[in-house]
C-alpha cells in the first residue's frame, strides 16, 4: 500500500544524494547500473532509513537488486512497522 | 652556505577561492581590491558568523564533479576542481599521459570538520547506527591526495602534508624536491581547506585569532592595518603543476613562471606565536634566495603571508623591513579572500605567479596605509603596474612553520 510513495522516496535518495539524473532511474534498473558501490549502498540504506523510519537489511540492497525490489523490501518492512503500532 | 638549485617549470595554475571557479575570476576578485567577507548562515549564533565562502552552489560544484561527487567531502570537490584547471592549463591530458610518473601532493591543515563535527552530533544524538558510513572518507586530510590521484590517473606518491596555515607552500615544496630528486616528472602540488565549521571557527576565536567585526564585516579582514584585529575564516584551493624546466621546454610548454627557490623552517619555539625576531622565517626567506641565487636587492615583490592579525603582521613587516630594505612592493591577498588556512599558500603562489606573469600588484583591501611603524610598500587601493621579474610568497603555520617560495619570471 506504500508501493508509490517508497518508490518516490527512494528515487528521491538516489537523484538528492548520489546525483544520480531521473532519466537514469526505472524499476527494473540494478544498483550496479547505476554505479553503487559497497560503500555506496551503505549510505543508500541509511539515507532510506531517515526518510522511511525503516532500515533495509544489507542482503536487500546489493549491487544485483533492482529499485523496484528494493522498493517490495521497504513496502514489507514498512507494513511490519505499522501492524506494530 | 645553500647551494643554488636548478628552477621547476610552472606549467599550469587551477583556483577555486572565495573570489570564483577558475583563476581568471580569483585574479580579477583579488585586483579589485574588495573583500569578500559575509553573513554565514552556517556559523549563525556564533561570537563570529562571517566568513568567506566560494560563490557558488553545491550543486554547481557537484556538477562539476560529476558522478562521484557523492563520496567527496566539500574539501575533495574543491582539490579535484582545482587539480583539474591546472593539468589542462599545462596542456596535459591523464588520458594518455604516464601516470606512473606523475605525484600529487595536495596540503590541508584541517580536514572535513564540517563532516566531523555534523557526525558527532548525530552519534550522540541518534546512535551509531547513523553514523555516515562515509563519515571517515570525508573527515580525513589526505583524501584530497587520494581524490586527485584517482581523478588524474596519476600513480605516482601522493600525500597530504600538514603544516597548518603552510601547508599549501610545503606541498609545492616537497614537490619541488620530488622532481628534483626524479621520483617522478609531474607534480600536481597544491593546498585546499574548507573547514569554515562551528568548532573550528570557535576554536579559532577562543585563540584571539579571528576578527571580530561582525558589524562591518567587509572591513575585517586588513592586513597590515594599524587597526587589524585578526583574520576572517576562508576555503578554497590553490594548485600548480610543476616539472622540470628542461621537460617543459622538451614538449614545448610555456611556463608561468618558474619557481627557483623554496625555504622551509622551524621556529621550534611555541606552537602558535612566532619568536619575537623571526629568525625562522628569516632563515626561511635566505634559503629561499640562495636556492634561487638571488641576493635581497634582487627581489621586487612580495606576496605576503599577511593574515591580518596583530602578532602575525608586525612580525612579518619587522621582518620584511629588515631582511629586504630596499622596499620591494608588498601585498596581502588574505584582504580580498580571507585566510583559506592549509590552501592559502598555495592559493598565493599561484597569485605571486600571475603577479609576475601580468606585472601586476593587486591591493591589499581594506588597507589606506600601512601601520605607521610598518617600514613596508604597500600596494593599497588600485593594483600597481609594475615590472616584477623576481617575487617571494611567504606562509607561516601554528607549529612553526616557515616556508618562503621565491618564483622568477620565465
Amino acid at each position: 500500500m506504500h508501493a508509490t510513495d517508497t518508490y518516490g522516496v527512494v528515487c528521491a535518495a538516489l537523484t538528492s544524494t548520489f546525483r544520480i539524473p531521473e532519466d537514469e532511474l526505472s524499476p527494473d534498473v540494478t544498483l550496479e547500473q547505476l554505479e553503487l558501490d559497497s560503500l555506496a549502498l551503505a549510505e543508500f540504506v541509511l539515507v532510506l532509513e531517515e526518510r522511511l523510519g525503516v532500515r533495509a537489511d544489507s542482503g536487500a540492497a546489493t549491487r544485483s537488486t533492482t529499485l523496484a525490489e528494493v522498493t517490495a523490501h521497504l513496502d514489507v518492512l514498512r507494513a511490519a512497522g505499522a501492524a506494530a503500532r | 652556505m645553500t647551494p643554488a638549485k636548478q628552477p621547476v617549470a610552472v606549467t599550469g595554475l587551477g583556483l577555486i577561492t572565495p573570489g570564483g571557479q577558475g583563476v581568471e575570476a580569483t585574479w580579477e576578485a583579488v585586483c579589485a581590491g574588495r573583500s569578500l567577507a559575509a553573513h554565514d548562515p552556517a556559523l549563525e549564533g556564533l561570537p563570529v558568523d562571517f566568513s568567506c565562502r566560494l560563490p557558488l552552489r553545491e550543486e554547481d560544484i557537484d556538477r562539476c564533479v560529476g558522478r562521484k561527487s557523492w563520496r567527496l567531502g566539500r574539501f575533495a570537490k574543491l582539490g579535484v576542481l582545482a587539480a583539474r584547471e591546472a593539468v589542462r592549463d599545462a596542456g596535459l591530458d591523464p588520458a594518455s599521459w604516464h601516470g606512473a610518473r606523475v605525484a600529487t601532493v595536495i596540503g590541508c591543515g584541517m580536514g572535513g570538520t564540517e563532516k566531523w563535527e555534523e557526525q558527532h552530533l548525530r552519534l550522540e544524538r541518534r546512535g551509531p547506527d547513523l553514523v555516515s558510513p562515509l563519515a571517515i572518507p570525508m573527515i580525513i586530510p589526505n583524501l584530497v591526495a587520494g581524490e586527485v590521484s584517482i581523478d588524474l590517473h596519476a600513480h605516482g606518491v601522493s600525500l597530504a602534508p600538514a603544516t597548518a596555515c603552510a601547508s599549501g607552500a610545503t606541498a609545492i615544496a616537497l614537490s619541488r624536491d620530488l622532481l628534483a630528486a626524479g621520483l617522478c616528472d609531474v607534480a600536481v602540488a597544491g593546498g585546499v581547506e574548507a573547514a569554515v565549521s562551528r568548532l573550528t571557527t570557535t576554536g579559532f576565536w577562543r585563540m584571539g585569532a579571528l576578527s571580530e567585526r561582525t558589524h562591518a564585516v567587509t572591513e575585517a579582514s586588513r592586513p597590515f592595518a594599524a587597526d587589524r584585529d585578526g583574520f576572517v575564516m576562508a576555503e578554497g584551493a590553490g594548485v600548480l603543476v610543476l616539472e622540470r624546466a628542461a621537460d617543459a621546454a622538451a614538449r614545448g610548454a610555456r611556463p608561468h613562471a618558474l619557481l627557483a627557490g623554496c625555504g622551509s623552517t622551524s621556529d621550534a619555539h611555541h606552537p602558535t606565536a612566532p619568536p619575537e625576531g623571526a629568525e625562522g622565517a628569516e632563515a626561511a626567506l635566505r634559503t629561499a634566495l640562495a636556492e634561487a641565487d638571488l641576493a635581497p636587492i634582487d627581489i621586487d615583490h612580495v606576496n605576503a603571508h599577511g593574515t591580518s592579525t596583530p602578532l602575525n603582521d608586525a612580525t612579518e613587516a619587522t621582518l620584511i623591513a629588515r631582511a629586504l630594505p630596499h622596499r620591494p612592493s608588498v601585498t596581502a591577498a588574505k584582504g580580498v579572500l580571507g585566510h583559506t588556512l592549509g590552501a592559502a599558500g598555495a592559493i598565493e603562489a599561484a597569485l605571486t605567479v600571475l603577479t609576475i606573469q601580468h606585472r601586476r600588484v593587486p591591493p591589499i583591501a581594506n588597507l589606506q596605509a600601512p601601520a605607521p611603524e610598518f617600514d613596508i610598500d604597500c600596494v593599497t587601493k588600485q593594483p600597481r603596474r609594475q615590472e616584477v621579474r623576481t617575487a617571494v610568497s611567504h606562509s607561516f603555520g601554528f607549529g612553526g612553520h616557515n616556508v618562503v617560495l621565491a618564483f622568477t619570471e620565465a
